[in-house]
C-alpha cells in the first residue's frame, strides 16, 4: 500500500533540489550542461506517494521552477506533471535496487528533456537547436544517472524514516 | 506489488496539464504581465531571500569545484592573458593618441559631448534555472533602481544582456546571447546588426553597404544608434575574417562576457532618468563620458530589433 499523506520529507526533498539546482548547478555544470535535481526529485518522490500527490508535486515543482526562470509560466509544470504519471505508471519495474533506480530516473530524465525541448520549440520558448539541443538531450540523463547513484541511498533512509516502511532504492 | 490504483489519477493528470497549458498560454500573451505576471512575482518575492541564502552557502563550494575544474587551464590561460595584454599596450598607445587627437578636434570645432550620470547598481548573481534556460536572476530588483529593460554589463564593462523583468528586490536577467532581440552595434567603423546563434553561445553580426571585408579580431561595441544600450560597451569580437557578398557580410562573434562564470554584474540605468537619480537609492554613480547624445537615434536604428533568430 502506498503512503497516501504527502510526506514533508518529499516536500522538503524537492525544495532542496530546486535551492541547489538554481544556486549550486547555476555555476557548477559539466561542459556547459547540469544535472536536472528537480526531475530526479520528482521521480523519486512518486515512489513514496500516492498517484495524485505525484502529479501534484511534479505540477508544483514546475511552475516554482518556471517562475524562477524566464520561459513562460507553466511550461516545466506541464513537462513535470506528465513525468510524475510515466513515472507511476513504471515505478513498480524501477523498485528493485540502486542501479535499477538510476537508470530508471536517466529515462525519465530523457522524457522531461526531451518533452521540455519540444513544448518549448512549439510555444517559442527554447532557442536550442541541431547539436546543442541534442547534446544537452544526451548530456542531462546521463549526470541525472550519476545524481540519482549518488543520492538515491540517501534519499531511501529519508524516505523510510518519513513513512515508516522500507523504500527499495 | 502494489496494489493501490487511484482512480483520480488520470482526471488529475488531465487538470494539472490543462492548468499547466492555460497559465503557459496567458503568460504568453500578457508578456510576462497581468494575472500570470503577478503569481509570478509573488513567488519570486517569496523564493528569492531563500535563494540568497542559498546562494551564499553553496558559493564557497562552487568555488572550491570551478577551482579544481580550472587548474588545468590557467597555465595556458595565463600565457594567452600575457599574449593579449601586450597587445592591449600597444593598443592603448595608438588609442592615447587618437583621445588626443579627438580633443584637439573638439576645441578646434568647439563641441562638447553630452555626459550623463548612469547609475551603476552592482548586483549579484543568485540563481539559474537549468540547463535549458539562459536567463539568470539577481539580488537586486526595482527597490533599488532596477527596471525592465536595463542593460547589464559584468565586472569588466563587457555588455551582457539586458534586464528582463524585476520584482522590488530580485531581477531577471536575459544575456545577449540568449536574447531575441538584436542589438545595433558598431564594428570596425561600420554600423550593424547582432543578433544571437542561439544555443550555440556565440553571435551573428550583419553588416549592409560595404565593400570591405571583416577582419577576424574587430572589436564589436554598442552603437550610438542603439536606443537600448549605452555606446561603447564592448561586447565581443569578430571570430574570423569575412568578405562581403554583394555588399553584405555575416560575421560571427565570440561574446567578451563569459556567462559561466559571471557572479557579479552591473546594471546600467539607461536611459538615464533624472527622476530616478534622485527617487531611488543608488550605490555607485559614475560619470560616463560616452552616454547621451543618441535621442535622435530612436527614430533610426534601434538596439532592440527582432533578431535574425538562430
Amino acid at each position: 500500500m502506498i503512503e497516501r499523506r504527502p510526506g514533508l520529507t518529499v516536500v522538503v526533498m524537492v525544495a532542496v533540489a530546486i535551492l541547489a539546482q538554481t544556486t549550486l548547478f547555476a555555476r557548477v555544470r559539466l561542459v556547459g550542461v547540469a544535472p536536472d535535481l528537480v526531475v530526479l526529485a520528482v521521480v523519486i518522490a512518486t515512489l513514496r506517494l500516492a498517484d495524485v500527490p505525484s502529479l501534484v508535486t511534479g505540477f508544483v515543482a514546475g511552475m516554482l521552477m518556471d517562475a524562477l526562470g524566464s520561459n513562460a509560466l507553466g511550461l516545466r509544470a506541464v513537462v513535470l506533471t506528465l513525468v510524475a504519471y510515466v513515472a507511476l505508471r513504471t515505478r513498480d519495474r524501477a523498485d528493485v535496487g540502486p542501479l535499477a533506480v538510476a537508470v530508471w530516473v536517466a529515462g525519465l530524465t530523457l522524457v522531461g528533456v526531451a518533452l521540455l525541448l519540444l513544448l518549448g520549440t512549439l510555444f517559442d520558448q527554447i532557442g536550442l537547436t541541431g547539436g546543442e539541443a541534442l547534446r544537452r538531450l544526451l548530456l542531462v540523463p546521463v549526470l541525472n544517472l550519476v545524481a540519482a547513484l549518488v543520492v538515491s541511498p540517501l534519499t531511501g533512509r529519508m524516505l523510510e524514516a518519513g513513512s515508516g516502511r522500507r523504500v527499495r532504492l | 506489488m502494489r496494489e493501490y490504483r487511484d482512480t483520480r489519477t488520470v482526471p488529475t493528470l488531465v487538470t494539472l496539464i490543462v492548468i499547466g497549458f492555460l497559465v503557459m498560454t496567458l503568460d504568453i500573451r500578457a508578456s510576462g504581465g497581468g494575472l500570470t505576471g503577478t503569481l509570478r512575482d509573488g513567488t519570486t518575492r517569496l523564493l528569492a531571500p531563500v535563494q540568497r541564502v542559498a546562494a551564499a552557502i553553496v558559493n564557497p563550494l562552487a568555488d572550491f569545484m570551478e577551482g579544481l575544474a580550472d587548474i588545468a587551464d590557467l597555465r595556458a590561460e595565463n600565457a594567452d592573458l600575457r599574449s593579449r595584454l601586450a597587445s592591449v599596450q600597444a593598443e592603448l598607445a595608438s588609442v592615447q593618441d587618437s583621445l588626443e587627437r579627438l580633443e584637439v578636434l573638439e576645441r578646434l570645432n568647439d563641441l562638447t559631448l553630452d555626459e550623463a550620470d548612469l547609475i551603476q547598481t552592482p548586483a549579484n548573481v543568485i540563481g539559474r534555472t537549468d540547463s535549458f534556460d539562459l536567463s539568470f536572476r539577481i539580488d537586486k530588483g526595482e527597490a533599488d533602481g532596477v527596471l525592465a529593460g536595463h542593460p547589464v554589463i559584468d565586472e569588466n564593462g563587457y555588455l551582457v544582456g539586458r534586464v528582463l523583468s524585476a520584482t522590488a528586490h530580485g531581477a531577471v536577467v536575459v544575456p545577449i546571447v540568449g536574447d531575441r532581440e538584436a542589438v545595433t552595434v558598431v564594428a570596425g567603423g561600420r554600423i550593424g546588426s547582432l543578433s544571437a546563434i542561439l544555443g550555440s553561445g556565440q553571435m551573428r553580426l550583419d553588416v549592409f553597404d560595404t565593400p570591405d571585408p571583416m577582419l577576424a579580431g574587430t572589436q564589436v561595441v554598442t552603437s550610438f544608434q542603439s536606443v537600448s544600450f549605452p555606446p561603447g560597451i564592448p561586447v565581443g569580437e569578430v571570430v574570423e575574417t569575412v568578405k562581403p557578398v554583394g555588399g553584405a557580410l555575416r560575421a560571427t562573434v565570440e561574446p567578451f562576457s563569459d556567462l559561466s562564470r559571471l557572479r557579479v554584474v552591473v546594471v546600467l540605468t539607461w536611459p538615464p532618468d533624472p527622476t530616478a537619480v534622485t527617487e531611488t537609492p543608488p550605490t555607485t554613480v559614475v560619470e560616463d563620458g560616452a552616454g547621451g547624445g543618441d535621442g535622435g537615434a530612436a527614430e533610426g536604428g534601434d538596439g532592440d530589433h527582432p533578431g535574425g533568430g538562430g
